[in-house]
């Protein structure tokens, strides 16, 4: 009897599980808070926590999978993610939300975005892939071969179109290449190579309207604060009217006004910043910290390098949602549509970030002996 | 070996992953804390304004009664209809059903719903049969406003003397600019929280100032005496073409003024239609030379100044020669000896002459300004004009020769009608006014100065002079049947416009009296501009003047009095008039 909870406890990273605990609390507390201004808010909030039970389910199965079987099934991994991410495009599978393809569909029903799984699976090919190189990527070759992987996801995810999710892969990928061995060299080239791509792109006038927009909302945010700039305006509004300790749960008035677009999604940040105030803003940096440092040290003592990536791409993908998210809402990066991880409405994104917790607790429960 | 490196290098990089995610995440809250701490209270001022909408609670404009209580001007509920454009699904489409309902351009409704902003204005002071109208249609991105709108239900009736009101119901003109201050009440505020599209939120109201209302007044005016001084105005007009013409009925023991009305005229309900020359109370407006009129006042200064009593007799040859200047008889007699009565009921020039001559200018200028020729009667209205007499210093060696029968100063009709009253209520000269009260604010009282302009004894000698003017001198034709009337006819050449002598052939005729006799009640003076086929006072203008009188003395139940019996009108020609 003592043994088995010894084993359990064991097995179970408990600081990972906490702070996955607080944070989906959080999560659905700031949820019902932005939602409870809608008709349908209620049910709203029950989609959410049905999309966390079945976010549960998917923690428990990727809990149990042991990642190094799938060193041998790259091929069909690699077909199957190319599927996922071009399957919204596909006639009779995809639904159109605002210009772009994001949702597979199948009988009029609403299915999940198939970019959320891709991600993970993009995690998992990445880390099989980079691992094969047992931490040195030295040759230029070596480097190529990684981005052909990545190229793949990546080319096709623009078609959808869906830039955010394209750079969440291009980030999982440099996390992972930065621990798994790639010489830093190779880093400044790509940052050189990046900077002459997207400089090419935008004097050949290949971004969209809205893009343009978004970038130039960034660079000056009192641009058009009635138009392209207004979630940026309201966002910062919100959180800055926040003070210190914020007016209160559900008492954001930005919030709760309809002042704020896409309050329960991508700009969830901004409610909890009105309404809870600086404090409770660092709260939830903490808690993101902590998931990171534990994440991190999953990543440190795992059995092998596979799963040692495995926890880096999580970590990456985390990492970059959160700043990226985090950044738009107080105007110091671009906006792109990232939902923040744990906090933000959506199952789909839910569901992931779960299924990617359970997958760090695999690779916690098969790490080697300390 | 290899294994060792690997991990040795793999840790030093999780460390290197570890600073990189404590310097991003200093990043932010550094980005963060500025936001929330540093620049909180901007930010929270901003959100303030953004959310909160001062409304203006508009009061209800009080209304303006007649004398009888009956409304002259009233506010009405109506709507101001207003879009929020980017909620407008389809311009072309709300335009059409904008134009349909309410009038007007299609283009110009479907150019307002395009615009780049959160309100615009639709249609302000729209009745509430199209506001209902429109409602029941439930366009998308309309919405209205309460409002109200002055409405006028007499039409033309006193219209000059109402005046009108602007776009957000502020006086104007007339009665409703004068009293602004009485009518317009206060604006009441609302500080309401609104969502984005600037609709009030229901229960958001943070602070609410309720409206004052504005305060009904109730004018002197008489609605009946009123209507038919403005018809009986506009029938001489017709009759005679004249270009215009204008009439004051007042009462000449306290200066209430029952009725006063100006031909051309306008309907304020549509006031953006009319002319200015349509909107001048003329009676209080415009100055005119008033002519023989003027003999009477001089007549009461000499008997008041106790030179002649009115039975002195005169001995008046054809014409007399002053400062170089031959004045004339309008129409020729032979040297003839009158009473003083006699020459004011002639209406003869040579005798007022004479009567001017026995006062001296200083004596004469000293009476007329005692009649309030000098200053402004003070009357409750915008715009009053002020005659013109010549100080003393500035008279020419014949301006005794013509300014003691009405010519050389100016008037308006208003300021005869004061000077009049002082002949016909014991010698005090009245504050003409239009206010009889306020009825629901006892703290507003109004004071209207009374000063004594000649005796009591002079005042009625000169009445007994104006009722034989009527009776048997020129004013036949203002012969009330069963009153007594006290009056004097006016036929004065107008002054050329750019000063130089007089227009030929271009006559303001008047006649102003008053009833009855022995108390009088009503003090009318009745002015047409430039007649055509007839000139004389006692032509053109008694008429009007009979006509309004009588009605008057009826409705007011004001009963017969007469020294004589007058029950059989007699037929009476127009006696000889001056120039």
């Amino acid at each position: 009897m003592t043994s088995r909870i010894d084993t359990l406890r064991k097995s179970v990273n408990t600081p990972l599980v906490v702070v996955v605990t607080l944070l989906l609390a959080y999560g659905a507390l700031m949820v019902h808070s932005a939602t409870s201004g809608f008709g349908s808010g209620t049910a709203m909030f029950m989609r959410q926590m049905f999309g966390i039970a079945i976010g549960l389910g998917f923690l428990a199965v990727a809990w149990k999978i042991d990642y190094r079987k799938f060193d041998d099934w790259l091929g069909p991994l690699v077909a199957l993610n190319a599927f996922l991410v071009i399957s919204p495009r596909i006639p009779g599978l995809g639904s159109q939300v605002s210009g772009a393809t994001r949702w597979l569909e199948i009988g009029g029903v609403s299915l999940f975005q198939p970019s959320e799984p891709a991600k993970l699976l993009t995690i998992l090919i990445m880390a099989i892939v980079i691992s094969r190189f047992k931490g040195r990527i030295e040759r230029g070759q070596d480097v190529a071969k990684v981005m052909a992987y990545l190229a793949l996801p990546f080319g096709l995810i623009l078609l959808q179109p869906d830039l955010g999710t394209g750079l969440v892969f291009i980030a999982i990928t440099l996390g992972m290449l930065l621990v798994g061995g790639m010489k830093p060299r190779f880093f400044l080239i790509m940052a050189l190579v990046a900077v002459v791509g997207v400089g090419t792109v935008i004097q050949l006038d290949l971004i969209k309207d809205y893009q343009r927009d978004r970038l130039l909302v960034f660079l000056d945010p009192e641009h058009d604060t009635r138009g392209a700039g207004y979630n940026l305006h309201q966002s910062m509004i919100a959180i800055g009217s926040g003070g210190l300790t914020g007016k209160g749960l559900g008492q954001g008035t930005q919030s709760n006004l309809n002042f704020l677009p896409e309050r329960h999604t991508d700009f969830i940040f901004s409610v909890l910043g009105e309404e809870l105030g600086f404090v409770g803003a660092v709260v939830l940096l903490l808690l993101y910290l902590g998931l990171l440092v534990t994440a991190l040290e999953i990543a440190t003592s795992a059995r092998d390098l596979l799963q040692s990536l495995i926890a880096v791409g999580l970590i990456s993908m985390w990492t970059f949602q959160i700043l990226q998210n985090i950044g738009m809402t107080v105007g110091i990066l671009p906006i792109t549509g990232l939902p923040l991880p744990f906090m933000s409405f959506g199952s789909s994104f839910m569901i992931t970030n779960l299924a990617g917790t359970g997958m760090l607790l695999s690779v916690w429960a098969r790490r080697r002996a300390a | 070996m290899g294994k060792r490196t690997h991990r040795k290098r793999g840790s030093e990089r999780h460390r290197f992953v570890l600073g990189g995610l404590l310097f991003l995440l200093v990043i932010i809250i550094v980005r963060v804390g500025y936001l929330q701490v540093h620049m909180a209270p901007a930010f929270a001022e901003k959100a303030e304004n953004q959310r909160t909408r001062e409304l203006e609670l508009a009061p209800k404009r009080g209304s303006i009664l007649d004398r009888s209580g009956d409304p002259l001007a009233v506010s009405i509920e109506a709507r101001t209809v207003y879009a929020t454009p980017r909620l407008v699904a389809d311009a072309t489409a709300t335009a059409e059903a904008l134009s349909s309902v309410l009038g007007g351009e299609v283009e110009g409704y479907r150019e307002r719903l395009q615009r780049d902003s959160g309100f615009v204005y639709i249609g302000r002071k729209v009745d509430m049969e199209r506001a209902a109208a429109l409602e029941s249609l439930g366009l998308a991105g309309i919405g209205m406003l309460k409002d109200s709108r002055r409405s006028y239900p007499c039409g033309e009736l006193a219209s000059q003397l109402l005046g009108f009101v602007g776009i957000d119901d502020e006086g104007l003109a007339g009665i409703e600019k004068h009293y602004d201050h009485l009518l317009a009440g206060e604006a009441g505020h609302v500080l309401a929280e609104r969502d984005p599209f600037g609709r009030v939120l229901p229960g958001g109201v943070v602070h609410a100032e309720e409206p004052v209302h504005g305060d009904d007044i109730v004018l002197t005016i008489d609605k009946d005496i009123q209507y038919v001084a403005q018809l009986r105005l506009q029938e001489a007009v017709d009759t005679w073409q004249a270009k215009a013409a204008s009439i004051v009925v007042m009462d000449p023991r306290n200066g209430e003024i029952l009725a006063i009305a100006s031909v051309p005229g306008f309907n304020p309900n549509d006031f953006a239609d009319s002319d200015e020359g349509s909107r001048r109370n003329r009676g209080i407006t415009d100055v005119y030379e008033p002519g023989s009129t003027v003999k009477s006042l001089t007549a009461a200064a000499v008997i008041d100044a106790g030179l002649h009593g009115p039975d002195d007799v005169f001995t008046l040859p054809p014409t007399i020669s002053v400062g170089g200047r031959t004045i004339k008889e309008a129409h020729p007699r032979p040297t003839v000896e009158w009473t003083l009565g006699e020459i004011v009921m002639n209406s003869s020039n040579v005798g007022s002459v004479m009567l001017g001559q026995a006062l001296g200018p200083e004596l004469l200028y000293d009476y007329f300004a005692r009649f309030g020729l000098t200053e402004r009667t003070g009357v409750d209205f915008p715009g009053e004009a002020l005659g013109y007499l010549p100080p003393v210093d500035q008279w020419s060696g014949s301006s005794i020769g013509n300014i003691p029968f009405g010519q050389g100063l100016s008037m308006t009709p208003l300021q005869l009608a004061r000077a009049l009253s002082a002949i016909a209520n014991g010698g005090f000269l009245p504050s003409p006014h239009f206010i009889l009260g306020v009825p629901d604010r006892e703290d507003v009282e109004f004071v209207w100065p009374t000063q004594r302009a000649i005796s009591e004894e002079a005042a009625a000698e000169t009445r007994d002079i104006m009722v034989a003017s009527v009776t048997d001198g020129t004013g036949g034709t203002a012969v009330v049947p069963g009153y007594d009337v006290a009056g004097k006819t006016g036929t004065a050449q107008k002054a050329r416009t750019d000063g130089r002598g007089y227009a030929q052939g271009a006559y303001i005729s008047s006649f102003s009296g008053f009833l009855p006799a022995d108390d009088p009640q009503i003090l009318i003076v009745v002015t047409v501009d430039e007649p055509r086929g007839a000139i004389y006072g006692g032509v053109v203008a008694a008429p009007v003047f009979r006509e309004v009188a009588a009605f008057a003395v009826a409705h007011l139940k004001i009963p017969p009095s007469s020294r004589r019996d007058t029950s059989v009108i007699e037929t009476v020609t127009p006696g000889p008039e001056d120039e």
